[in-house]
C-alpha cells in the first residue's frame, strides 16, 4: 500500500472529514513579538548559521525564528524570555565589538568564526543554560519540528502501518521523524 | 408535558452505571447486552470515537506548540503537565486543574480525563493478569485484608475480557503473569533482545518479556490492526488501541438498551432506609448545575477510584452517616498507587547499523520476581515489575548540547541516535490505613461538590524496595554490557503512576472492608464497585485488566441475582 492509499484510507475511516489543512493550528503565524523588527532577521540569520541550507532547505526556510519567538512567548517564564532576549542582543553586541558589524551583516566566514569562539565559551554560570546551547535547543526543535525539517531533512512516516523490529541502514539512513 | 409520574418513569432504568472509564464501559456493555435498559451518567463531555479525535492525524508541525508545554498550561495544568501523555495534542483529554481543585494534606498527583471513555484514551494500555501471589499476598504477609477471591475465580473472566479488547502478547509461561488470549505479540528491538539474552545468562531466575498490551496486532472484532504510530493517547481512528468509545459502549450502543448522558456530575446515591437499599442517583448537570433524580434497580459506581469513593463519602443518610455502606469506616482509607520512582538509563554502542520502523505501542516488561519462587528478602515484603524499551531515537533531540553547528551538524543530526535503554519501577504499594482521602466540605468546587483532600505518602516498604530496585536495574544493565548506566528515584509523590487503587476496598469481613467477593457493598446489596476502589493490594501489574475481568463478573453475577428477585 501506498502513503497516498494510506491517507486515502485514514480519510475514509474519518467519514470523509477533510484532513490537515484546515485543522493547522495557526498560531505560529501570527504576528511575532520582535522589536526591534531587526530581532527577526538577527535570528534568522544565526539558526540559518546552525542549520544551514544543504540538500534540503535550511532553517531560515523553515520558519525556524517564527517558532522561536512563539516558543519564547509561550512557552518560557517571563525572567527566562528577558533573559533570552537580553542575551540575544548582547551576542550581537560581542559580534559587534569582535568584527565591527552586526551579525546579519557578517559573512559566512565570519559567522562561524564568531560561531566558533561563542561555544568555546566557558559557562560563566553553573545553573543556567549558556544562550549558544539554549538557542540550539530551539533551533533544533524549531527545524526538526517543521514541515521542511520533519519531512524532508528526516524520514517522516506518519503511517507505518506495521512494526519491523529490525532492519538494516547505511551511515547516511536519515532517522524516523519522532512523532509524540 | 408530563405528570409526575411519567417524569419519574423516564427516569427509571434497570441499572445506573456511573462513569464511562474502562470500568464503566464493561458495566455498561455487560448490562445492555443481557438486556437491562442502562443508564450511563459521564461527569465529562461528549467525545466521538474517531469524530472528535481532532488532533489523531496532526503531523508535529501542526501542533501549536510543538509539544512545548506552554506558561498557560503550567499555569492551569500544573498536574496533568506531569503526566508523561499530556501534551499538544491530547491537552483537551485532561482536565483543567484550576476548573477541578482539590487539597494537599501530602502531596498527590491526581491525573484525569473528564469525557466520554475517561482514561481509556490516554492509558498506556499494559495489560498483565494477576496470579494468587497477588491474591494471596495480604494474607500471607498479614498486610492488608485477604482477598475473598481467588485467581481461579476471575480466570474465566479475564479470558472473556482478554477475547474482545485484544492484548497482544507472547504465552511466556511465566506464574506470576498467568498466560491469556493473546493476539500475534510485537518483536522486540535487536537491543532488547541482546539484554533478554544476556539476562537469561546472569538472571537466570528474572525473565524479560514482551510487554503485553491492549493494541489490536491483527484485526479483531472489527476493529484495527495497529497502524504503529504510537498516538494511541490523542484517541485511535483504527479503533486499534483499546478505549471505551471504541469497544464497550460502541457494543452497550448497538443494544439500544443504553442511555448515555454527558455533563452529568453524580451528587450522591440516594439512599431508601425503608428498603434498605439504593433507589437512585442525584445528579449535578454540569451546565445548568440543577439537580435531576434517576432510579434504577441495580447501581455501579465507576468513576474512577477517588470519585467513586467522592460519590460514596457524599452519600450520607441517617442510617450511613459517614457515607454509603461505610459502616466499618475503612471507606476513603487504603489509599495506593503503583511506585513508580525507580528509573535507570544507560545506551548501547554496538548494532550500529541495526534500526527499526514503525512506532509500536509497548516495549518489555520484567515481571516481578522478589519474593516468589524461591526468592526472599528480609528488608521488605512483596514485589516490583520493571518495564522498559531499547530504541534509536534521532539525533536532533538530544543535540542541543553536541558541540558544532553547520552543514557537518546539521548531517549528523539528521542520523538515528543512540541506542537507548530505559527502565521503570512498577512497585507494590502496601495498604495503610494513614493513607487517605476526606472531603473537604468548606472547600468546594463550581458545582458545590465537597472537595477532596489526600493525606498519603510512601512509607518504609515501598523506600525499601525503592532501594533494591535501584541497584538491581543499575547491576542488570552493567552486566548486560550497556554503558552510561545510571539509575535514580524521581522523588514523584503517589498518584503519578496512575494506578490509583483502594478506598472502598474488598473483603471477607463487613467490619474491615467495604464490598464482598462479588463486588457489592456489604451494606447495600444493589450498589456494586467495581473500578480501582476496590482493591484490596496493588500488585504489581498494571491494573486495568483486572477492573475489567472484576466488572464483567460482578454484572454476570448482579443480573442472576437480579433475575432472581435477589437485589
Amino acid at each position: 500500500m501506498t502513503r497516498r492509499d494510506a491517507f486515502q484510507r485514514i480519510a475514509l475511516l474519518l467519514g470523509g472529514i477533510a484532513l490537515a489543512p484546515e485543522l493547522l493550528a495557526n498560531a505560529l503565524s501570527a504576528p511575532a513579538p520582535f522589536s526591534p523588527p531587526d530581532r527577526k532577521r538577527l535570528l534568522e540569520e544565526m539558526a540559518e548559521t546552525i542549520i544551514p541550507t544543504t540538500d534540503t532547505p535550511g532553517a531560515k526556510d523553515a520558519g525556524v525564528a517564527d517558532f522561536i519567538a512563539h516558543a519564547v512567548e509561550f512557552c518560557f517564564p517571563k525572567a527566562r524570555q528577558e533573559r533570552f532576549w537580553g542575551e540575544l542582543n548582547s551576542t550581537d553586541d560581542a559580534c559587534f565589538k569582535k568584527t565591527g558589524k552586526s551579525f546579519v551583516d557578517c559573512s559566512t566566514e565570519e559567522r562561524i568564526a564568531f560561531f566558533t569562539e561563542l561555544q568555546s565559551r566557558k559557562r560563566s554560570d553553573k545553573n543556567e543554560q549558556p544562550f549558544f546551547n539554549t538557542l540550539k535547543m530551539l533551533v533544533l526543535h524549531g527545524y526538526f519540528t517543521s514541515e521542511i525539517g520533519a519531512s524532508q531533512a528526516l524520514n517522516y512516516d506518519p503511517v507505518p502501518g506495521g512494526w519491523t523490529a529490525d532492519m538494516k541502514i547505511e551511515p547516511d539512513t536519515k532517522a524516523w521523524t519522532p512523532v509524540f | 408535558m408530563y405528570t409526575n409520574t411519567t417524569s419519574v418513569k423516564k427516569r427509571t432504568f434497570d441499572a445506573i452505571v456511573i462513569g464511562s472509564g474502562i470500568s464503566g464501559g464493561w458495566a455498561a456493555k455487560e448490562f445492555t447486552e443481557k438486556g437491562l435498559k442502562t443508564l450511563v451518567l459521564e461527569r465529562g463531555r461528549k467525545l466521538e470515537h474517531i469524530a472528535d479525535y481532532h488532533t489523531a492525524m496532526k503531523a508535529p508541525w501542526e501542533l501549536e506548540n510543538r509539544n512545548m508545554h506552554t506558561n498557560d498550561d503550567k499555569e492551569h495544568y500544573p498536574t496533568q503537565t506531569k503526566c508523561y501523555a499530556f501534551n499538544d495534542g491530547t491537552r483537551h483529554l485532561f482536565v483543567r486543574d484550576s476548573d477541578h481543585p482539590y487539597q494537599e494534606t501530602k502531596s498527590f498527583d491526581w491525573i484525569r480525563g473528564y469525557h466520554v471513555g475517561g482514561k481509556s484514551l490516554m492509558w498506556a494500555r499494559q495489560t498483565y493478569r494477576w496470579s494468587d501471589f497477588d491474591f494471596e499476598a495480604n494474607s500471607r504477609d498479614g498486610h492488608g485484608t485477604d482477598w475473598p477471591i481467588r485467581y481461579a475465580d476471575i480466570a474465566p473472566w479475564y479470558s472473556y475480557v482478554e477475547k474482545y479488547a485484544g492484548i497482544n502478547g507472547n504465552r511466556d509461561g511465566l506464574p506470576q503473569i498467568p498466560d491469556g488470549e493473546f493476539l500475534p505479540p510485537i518483536e522486540l528491538t535487536v537491543v532488547e533482545k541482546h539484554f533478554q539474552s544476556e539476562m537469561k545468562k546472569f538472571f537466570p531466575g528474572i525473565p524479560v518479556v514482551q510487554g503485553r498490551s491492549a493494541n489490536l496486532t491483527v484485526r479483531h472484532n472489527d476493529r484495527g490492526p495497529c497502524q504503529y504510530r504510537h498516538l494511541c493517547h490523542r484517541g485511535c481512528p483504527f479503533s486499534a488501541a483499546f478505549a471505551s468509545q471504541a469497544t464497550t459502549l460502541a457494543a452497550a450502543a448497538l443494544t439500544k438498551k443504553m442511555t448515555l448522558r454527558t455533563d452529568s456530575i453524580v451528587h450522591s446515591i440516594i439512599y431508601d432506609e425503608k428498603k434498605g437499599r439504593a433507589t437512585g442517583v442525584r445528579v449535578i448537570d454540569a451546565n445548568t448545575k440543577a439537580m435531576t433524580e434517576y432510579y434504577a434497580k441495580v447501581i455501579f459506581v465507576n468513576a474512577g477510584t477517588i470519585n467513586t469513593t467522592t460519590i460514596l463519602l457524599n452519600s450520607d443518610s441517617a442510617r450511613f452517616p459517614k457515607g454509603l455502606g461505610n459502616d466499618s469506616g475503612v471507606l476513603g482509607h487504603y489509599l495506593m498507587d503503583h511506585c513508580y520512582r525507580g528509573r535507570a538509563y544507560a545506551s548501547f554502542d554496538g548494532f550500529q547499523d541495526h534500526y527499526h520502523k514503525g512506532r509500536r505501542p509497548t516495549g518489555f516488561y520484567i515481571p516481578r520476581f522478589r519474593n516468589i519462587l524461591g526468592d526472599k528478602q528480609d528488608k521488605f515484603v512483596r514485589g516490583y515489575a520493571i518495564g522498559g524499551s531499547a530504541e534509536r531515537g534521532a539525533a536532533w533531540t538530544s543535540g542541543a548540547y553536541k558541540e558544532g553547528f553547520g552543514a557537518d551538524f546539521k548531517a549528523a543530526m539528521t542520523r538515528p541516535g543512540n541506542w537507548d535503554l530505559g527502565l521503570h519501577m512498577q512497585g507494590e504499594c502496601l495498604p495503610h490505613f494513614d493513607n487517605k482521602l476526606t472531603l473537604d466540605k468548606a472547600k468546594t468546587d463550581a458545582w458545590g461538590m465537597p472537595t477532596v483532600n489526600f493525606d498519603c505518602q510512601w512509607r518504609d516498604n515501598e523506600e525499601a524496595m525503592l532501594k533494591d530496585g535501584l541497584a538491581m536495574m543499575q547491576e542488570m544493565l552493567e552486566k548486560a554490557g550497556f554503558k552510561n548506566v545510571g539509575a535514580y528515584d524521581n522523588h514523584e509523590p503517589p498518584g503519578r503512576g496512575i494506578h490509583e487503587m483502594g478506598t472502598a476496598r474488598m473483603g471477607k469481613d463487613p467490619k474491615t472492608s467495604m464490598v464482598n467477593g462479588n463486588n457489592q457493598l456489604h451494606a447495600v446489596a444493589n450498589v456494586f464497585v467495581t473500578d480501582g476502589a476496590c482493591m484490596a493490594s496493588t500488585g504489581t501489574q498494571n491494573p486495568s485488566l483486572t477492573y475489567m475481568a472484576l466488572t464483567a463478573r460482578a454484572v454476570d453475577f448482579a443480573v442472576k441475582a437480579l433475575k432472581k428477585k435477589e437485589l
